[in-house]
């Protein structure tokens, strides 16, 4: 435990370091109690893993504090865009917290053979189902759905319910049934237009069903037709044309379709080495900073030094979630932990590729970076999945 | 004056979370440390025994394995001298130690009676009763796992 607490302490003093040194930067302007949210969200991560361990619960004792970390470079970079989000952002990892506490304690007992197995893939649907008959914006992609009271895109909480599905399924053999699911659901999402959305659906099946099977060709085609339906229907998504000329030229057209590339080359290019320093540069001026293009702000202001860190909890955090899978001695939980691995690996892999100009931007958030409630609360839920995981294969 | 202040603290504060990584690799490797000691494997090579036990039998062991006349032992020699349990064998950092589990006769390192457990290094040979067990360290040779 006191090794968790010096982790935890490390968290906090760069954590409230870095949004402190943004509020002193930003002046008078912000009232003091601004400071308030991201301090009791980094304080719940280790209050929550206490009660765990209270409980009985024997997680993996780095998950919680990796996780931490990269909420807490990302509670800093949005309280350096605006102190409002970073307000929003940690209600959201509050409330994210309880959804992780719910799922680690269910993984922890569920069993393959029983339960509502196919329910599961019926939510996923569902929610993937959603948004054209809801109120939001259609013009985003993935679709957001603006009920008033809560705004949230539905796909961040329908990977948490596709995860838990296939491993259900893959776990007794049913390849046809999840193969037709994920396949209407993939085809649903690309009827919205939102292709990234359908990409992180299709790889973190094809994920789950590599480790289910350990047979890479069929999954290779599977993901070579996908790529090929995107192509062919290319002309029918009028919306990608723009984005992927911009990423490949973005001077032809610098004020339009290029314009958010090329901003986000100039802010990575002038933060350098260490960056110019919390609050000193201008991730402001590159649209969609706090959702698409978090990285970049992080590396405008703390610069490859603050990527660099970033990439490195990305990489130790999913490299820990596989080792819950290997370590993981029935079917099940394996497969849960895998597609936990799977789905938040990659989604921060092409999302961090695409910040930095090596993909072209698939529109989804950097998880647990970003802002964006649902995908907080999603993926700290699929963190739950991974810890429950790693305490049924004995923890630590 | 508030730029000479604020300038250095941001270099603290990324320590901070570079430190965060440190630590968490000291705790990776750790880790990777443990799962080596778990699985490291030494062996006991039979030098001189009592019928019943050909000499060059390879007994492979790992940490806390027992040597004695009798089932729970983990290593076990037909010797009418040897305790049930008579010593024991331990990892201890990086290498294993000998530890006699108070026989009557005693056991021998080298020709010398064990007082404390002591440590064992390759080609090392342990005696109890009338067997003699010539020792291979893991580190010698191929990689154990």
């Amino acid at each position: 435990m006191r090794r968790q607490l010096g982790l935890y302490g490390l968290v906090l003093a760069f954590g409230m370091g870095a949004v402190g040194l943004v509020h002193a930067a930003r002046g008078p302007r912000e009232a003091p109690w601004a400071l308030t949210y991201p301090l009791v969200a980094l304080l719940s991560v280790p209050a929550v893993e206490l009660a765990l361990l209270r409980s009985g619960f024997r997680p993996d004792r780095l998950l919680l504090p990796l996780t931490a970390a990269l909420l807490s470079v990302g509670l800093a970079t949005l309280y350096r865009l605006s102190p409002d989000l970073a307000a929003r952002q940690a209600t959201a990892v509050c409330a994210g917290l309880v959804a992780m506490v719910a799922s680690a304690h269910w993984v922890a007992r569920a069993r393959a053979g029983e339960g509502a197995g196919p329910l599961w893939g019926a939510a996923f649907l569902v929610l993937v189902a959603l948004p054209p008959f809801l109120p939001g914006g259609g013009e985003l992609a993935p679709p957001l759905v603006d009920l008033g009271v809560v705004a949230f895109q539905p796909l961040g909480l329908a990977v948490v319910f596709l995860v838990v599905f296939c491993a259900f399924q893959l776990a007794r053999e049913r390849r046809a049934f999840v193969g037709a699911m994920v396949a209407a659901g993939v085809l649903l999402l690309l009827v919205q237009r939102d292709v990234g959305g359908a990409a992180t659906v299709l790889v973190t099946t094809l994920g789950v069903a590599y480790v289910a099977t350990g047979q890479a060709k069929p999954l290779a085609v599977v993901a070579a037709v996908f790529g090929a339906v995107v192509l062919v229907a290319h002309p029918l998504l009028p919306h990608l044309t723009p984005r992927v000329q911009g990423w490949l030229d973005p001077w032809s057209d610098p004020a339009g379709g290029g314009y958010q590339t090329l901003q986000a080359t100039f802010a990575l290019a002038s933060g350098g080495l260490f960056g110019a320093g919390p609050g000193a540069g201008h991730p402001d001026l590159v649209p969609a900073a706090h959702t698409d293009l978090t990285l970049v702000a992080v590396g405008e202001e703390w610069g490859f030094a603050g990527i660099l860190a970033v990439l490195t909890l990305y990489a130790v955090w999913t490299a820990r979630v596989l080792k819950a899978a290997i370590s993981a001695s029935e079917t099940f939980p394996r497969l849960v932990a895998a597609g936990v691995a799977v789905a938040v690996g990659a989604q921060a892999f092409v999302v961090a590729a695409g910040n930095v100009r090596l993909l072209p931007l698939v529109g989804l958030p950097l998880p647990f970076l970003s802002y964006g409630g649902s995908w907080i609360v999603g993926h700290l839920a699929l963190l739950g999945l991974a810890l429950g995981v790693s305490h049924r294969a004995g923890g630590r | 004056m508030s730029e000479l202040f604020f300038q250095p603290l941001r270099y603290v504060v990324l320590a901070a979370l570079f430190l965060f990584l440190y630590r968490v690799v000291r705790a990776l490797d750790e880790d990777l440390g443990r799962a080596e000691r778990e699985g490291a494997v030494a062996a006991l090579v039979v030098e001189e025994a009592a019928p019943g036990l050909p000499p060059g039998h390879v007994f492979l062991v790992r940490s806390g394995a027992v040597v004695g006349r009798s089932a729970p032992s983990t290593v076990v020699v037909p010797d009418p001298q040897a305790e049930d349990q008579h010593l024991r064998l331990v990892l201890r950092g990086t290498g294993f130690w000998v530890e006699d589990l108070g026989s009557k006769a005693g056991s021998f390192l080298n020709g010398r009676r064990l007082e404390a457990p002591a440590p064992l290094a390759d080609g090392d040979r342990i005696r109890l009763g009338a067997t003699v067990l010539r020792f291979v360290s893991p580190a010698c040779g191929e990689t154990w796992s």
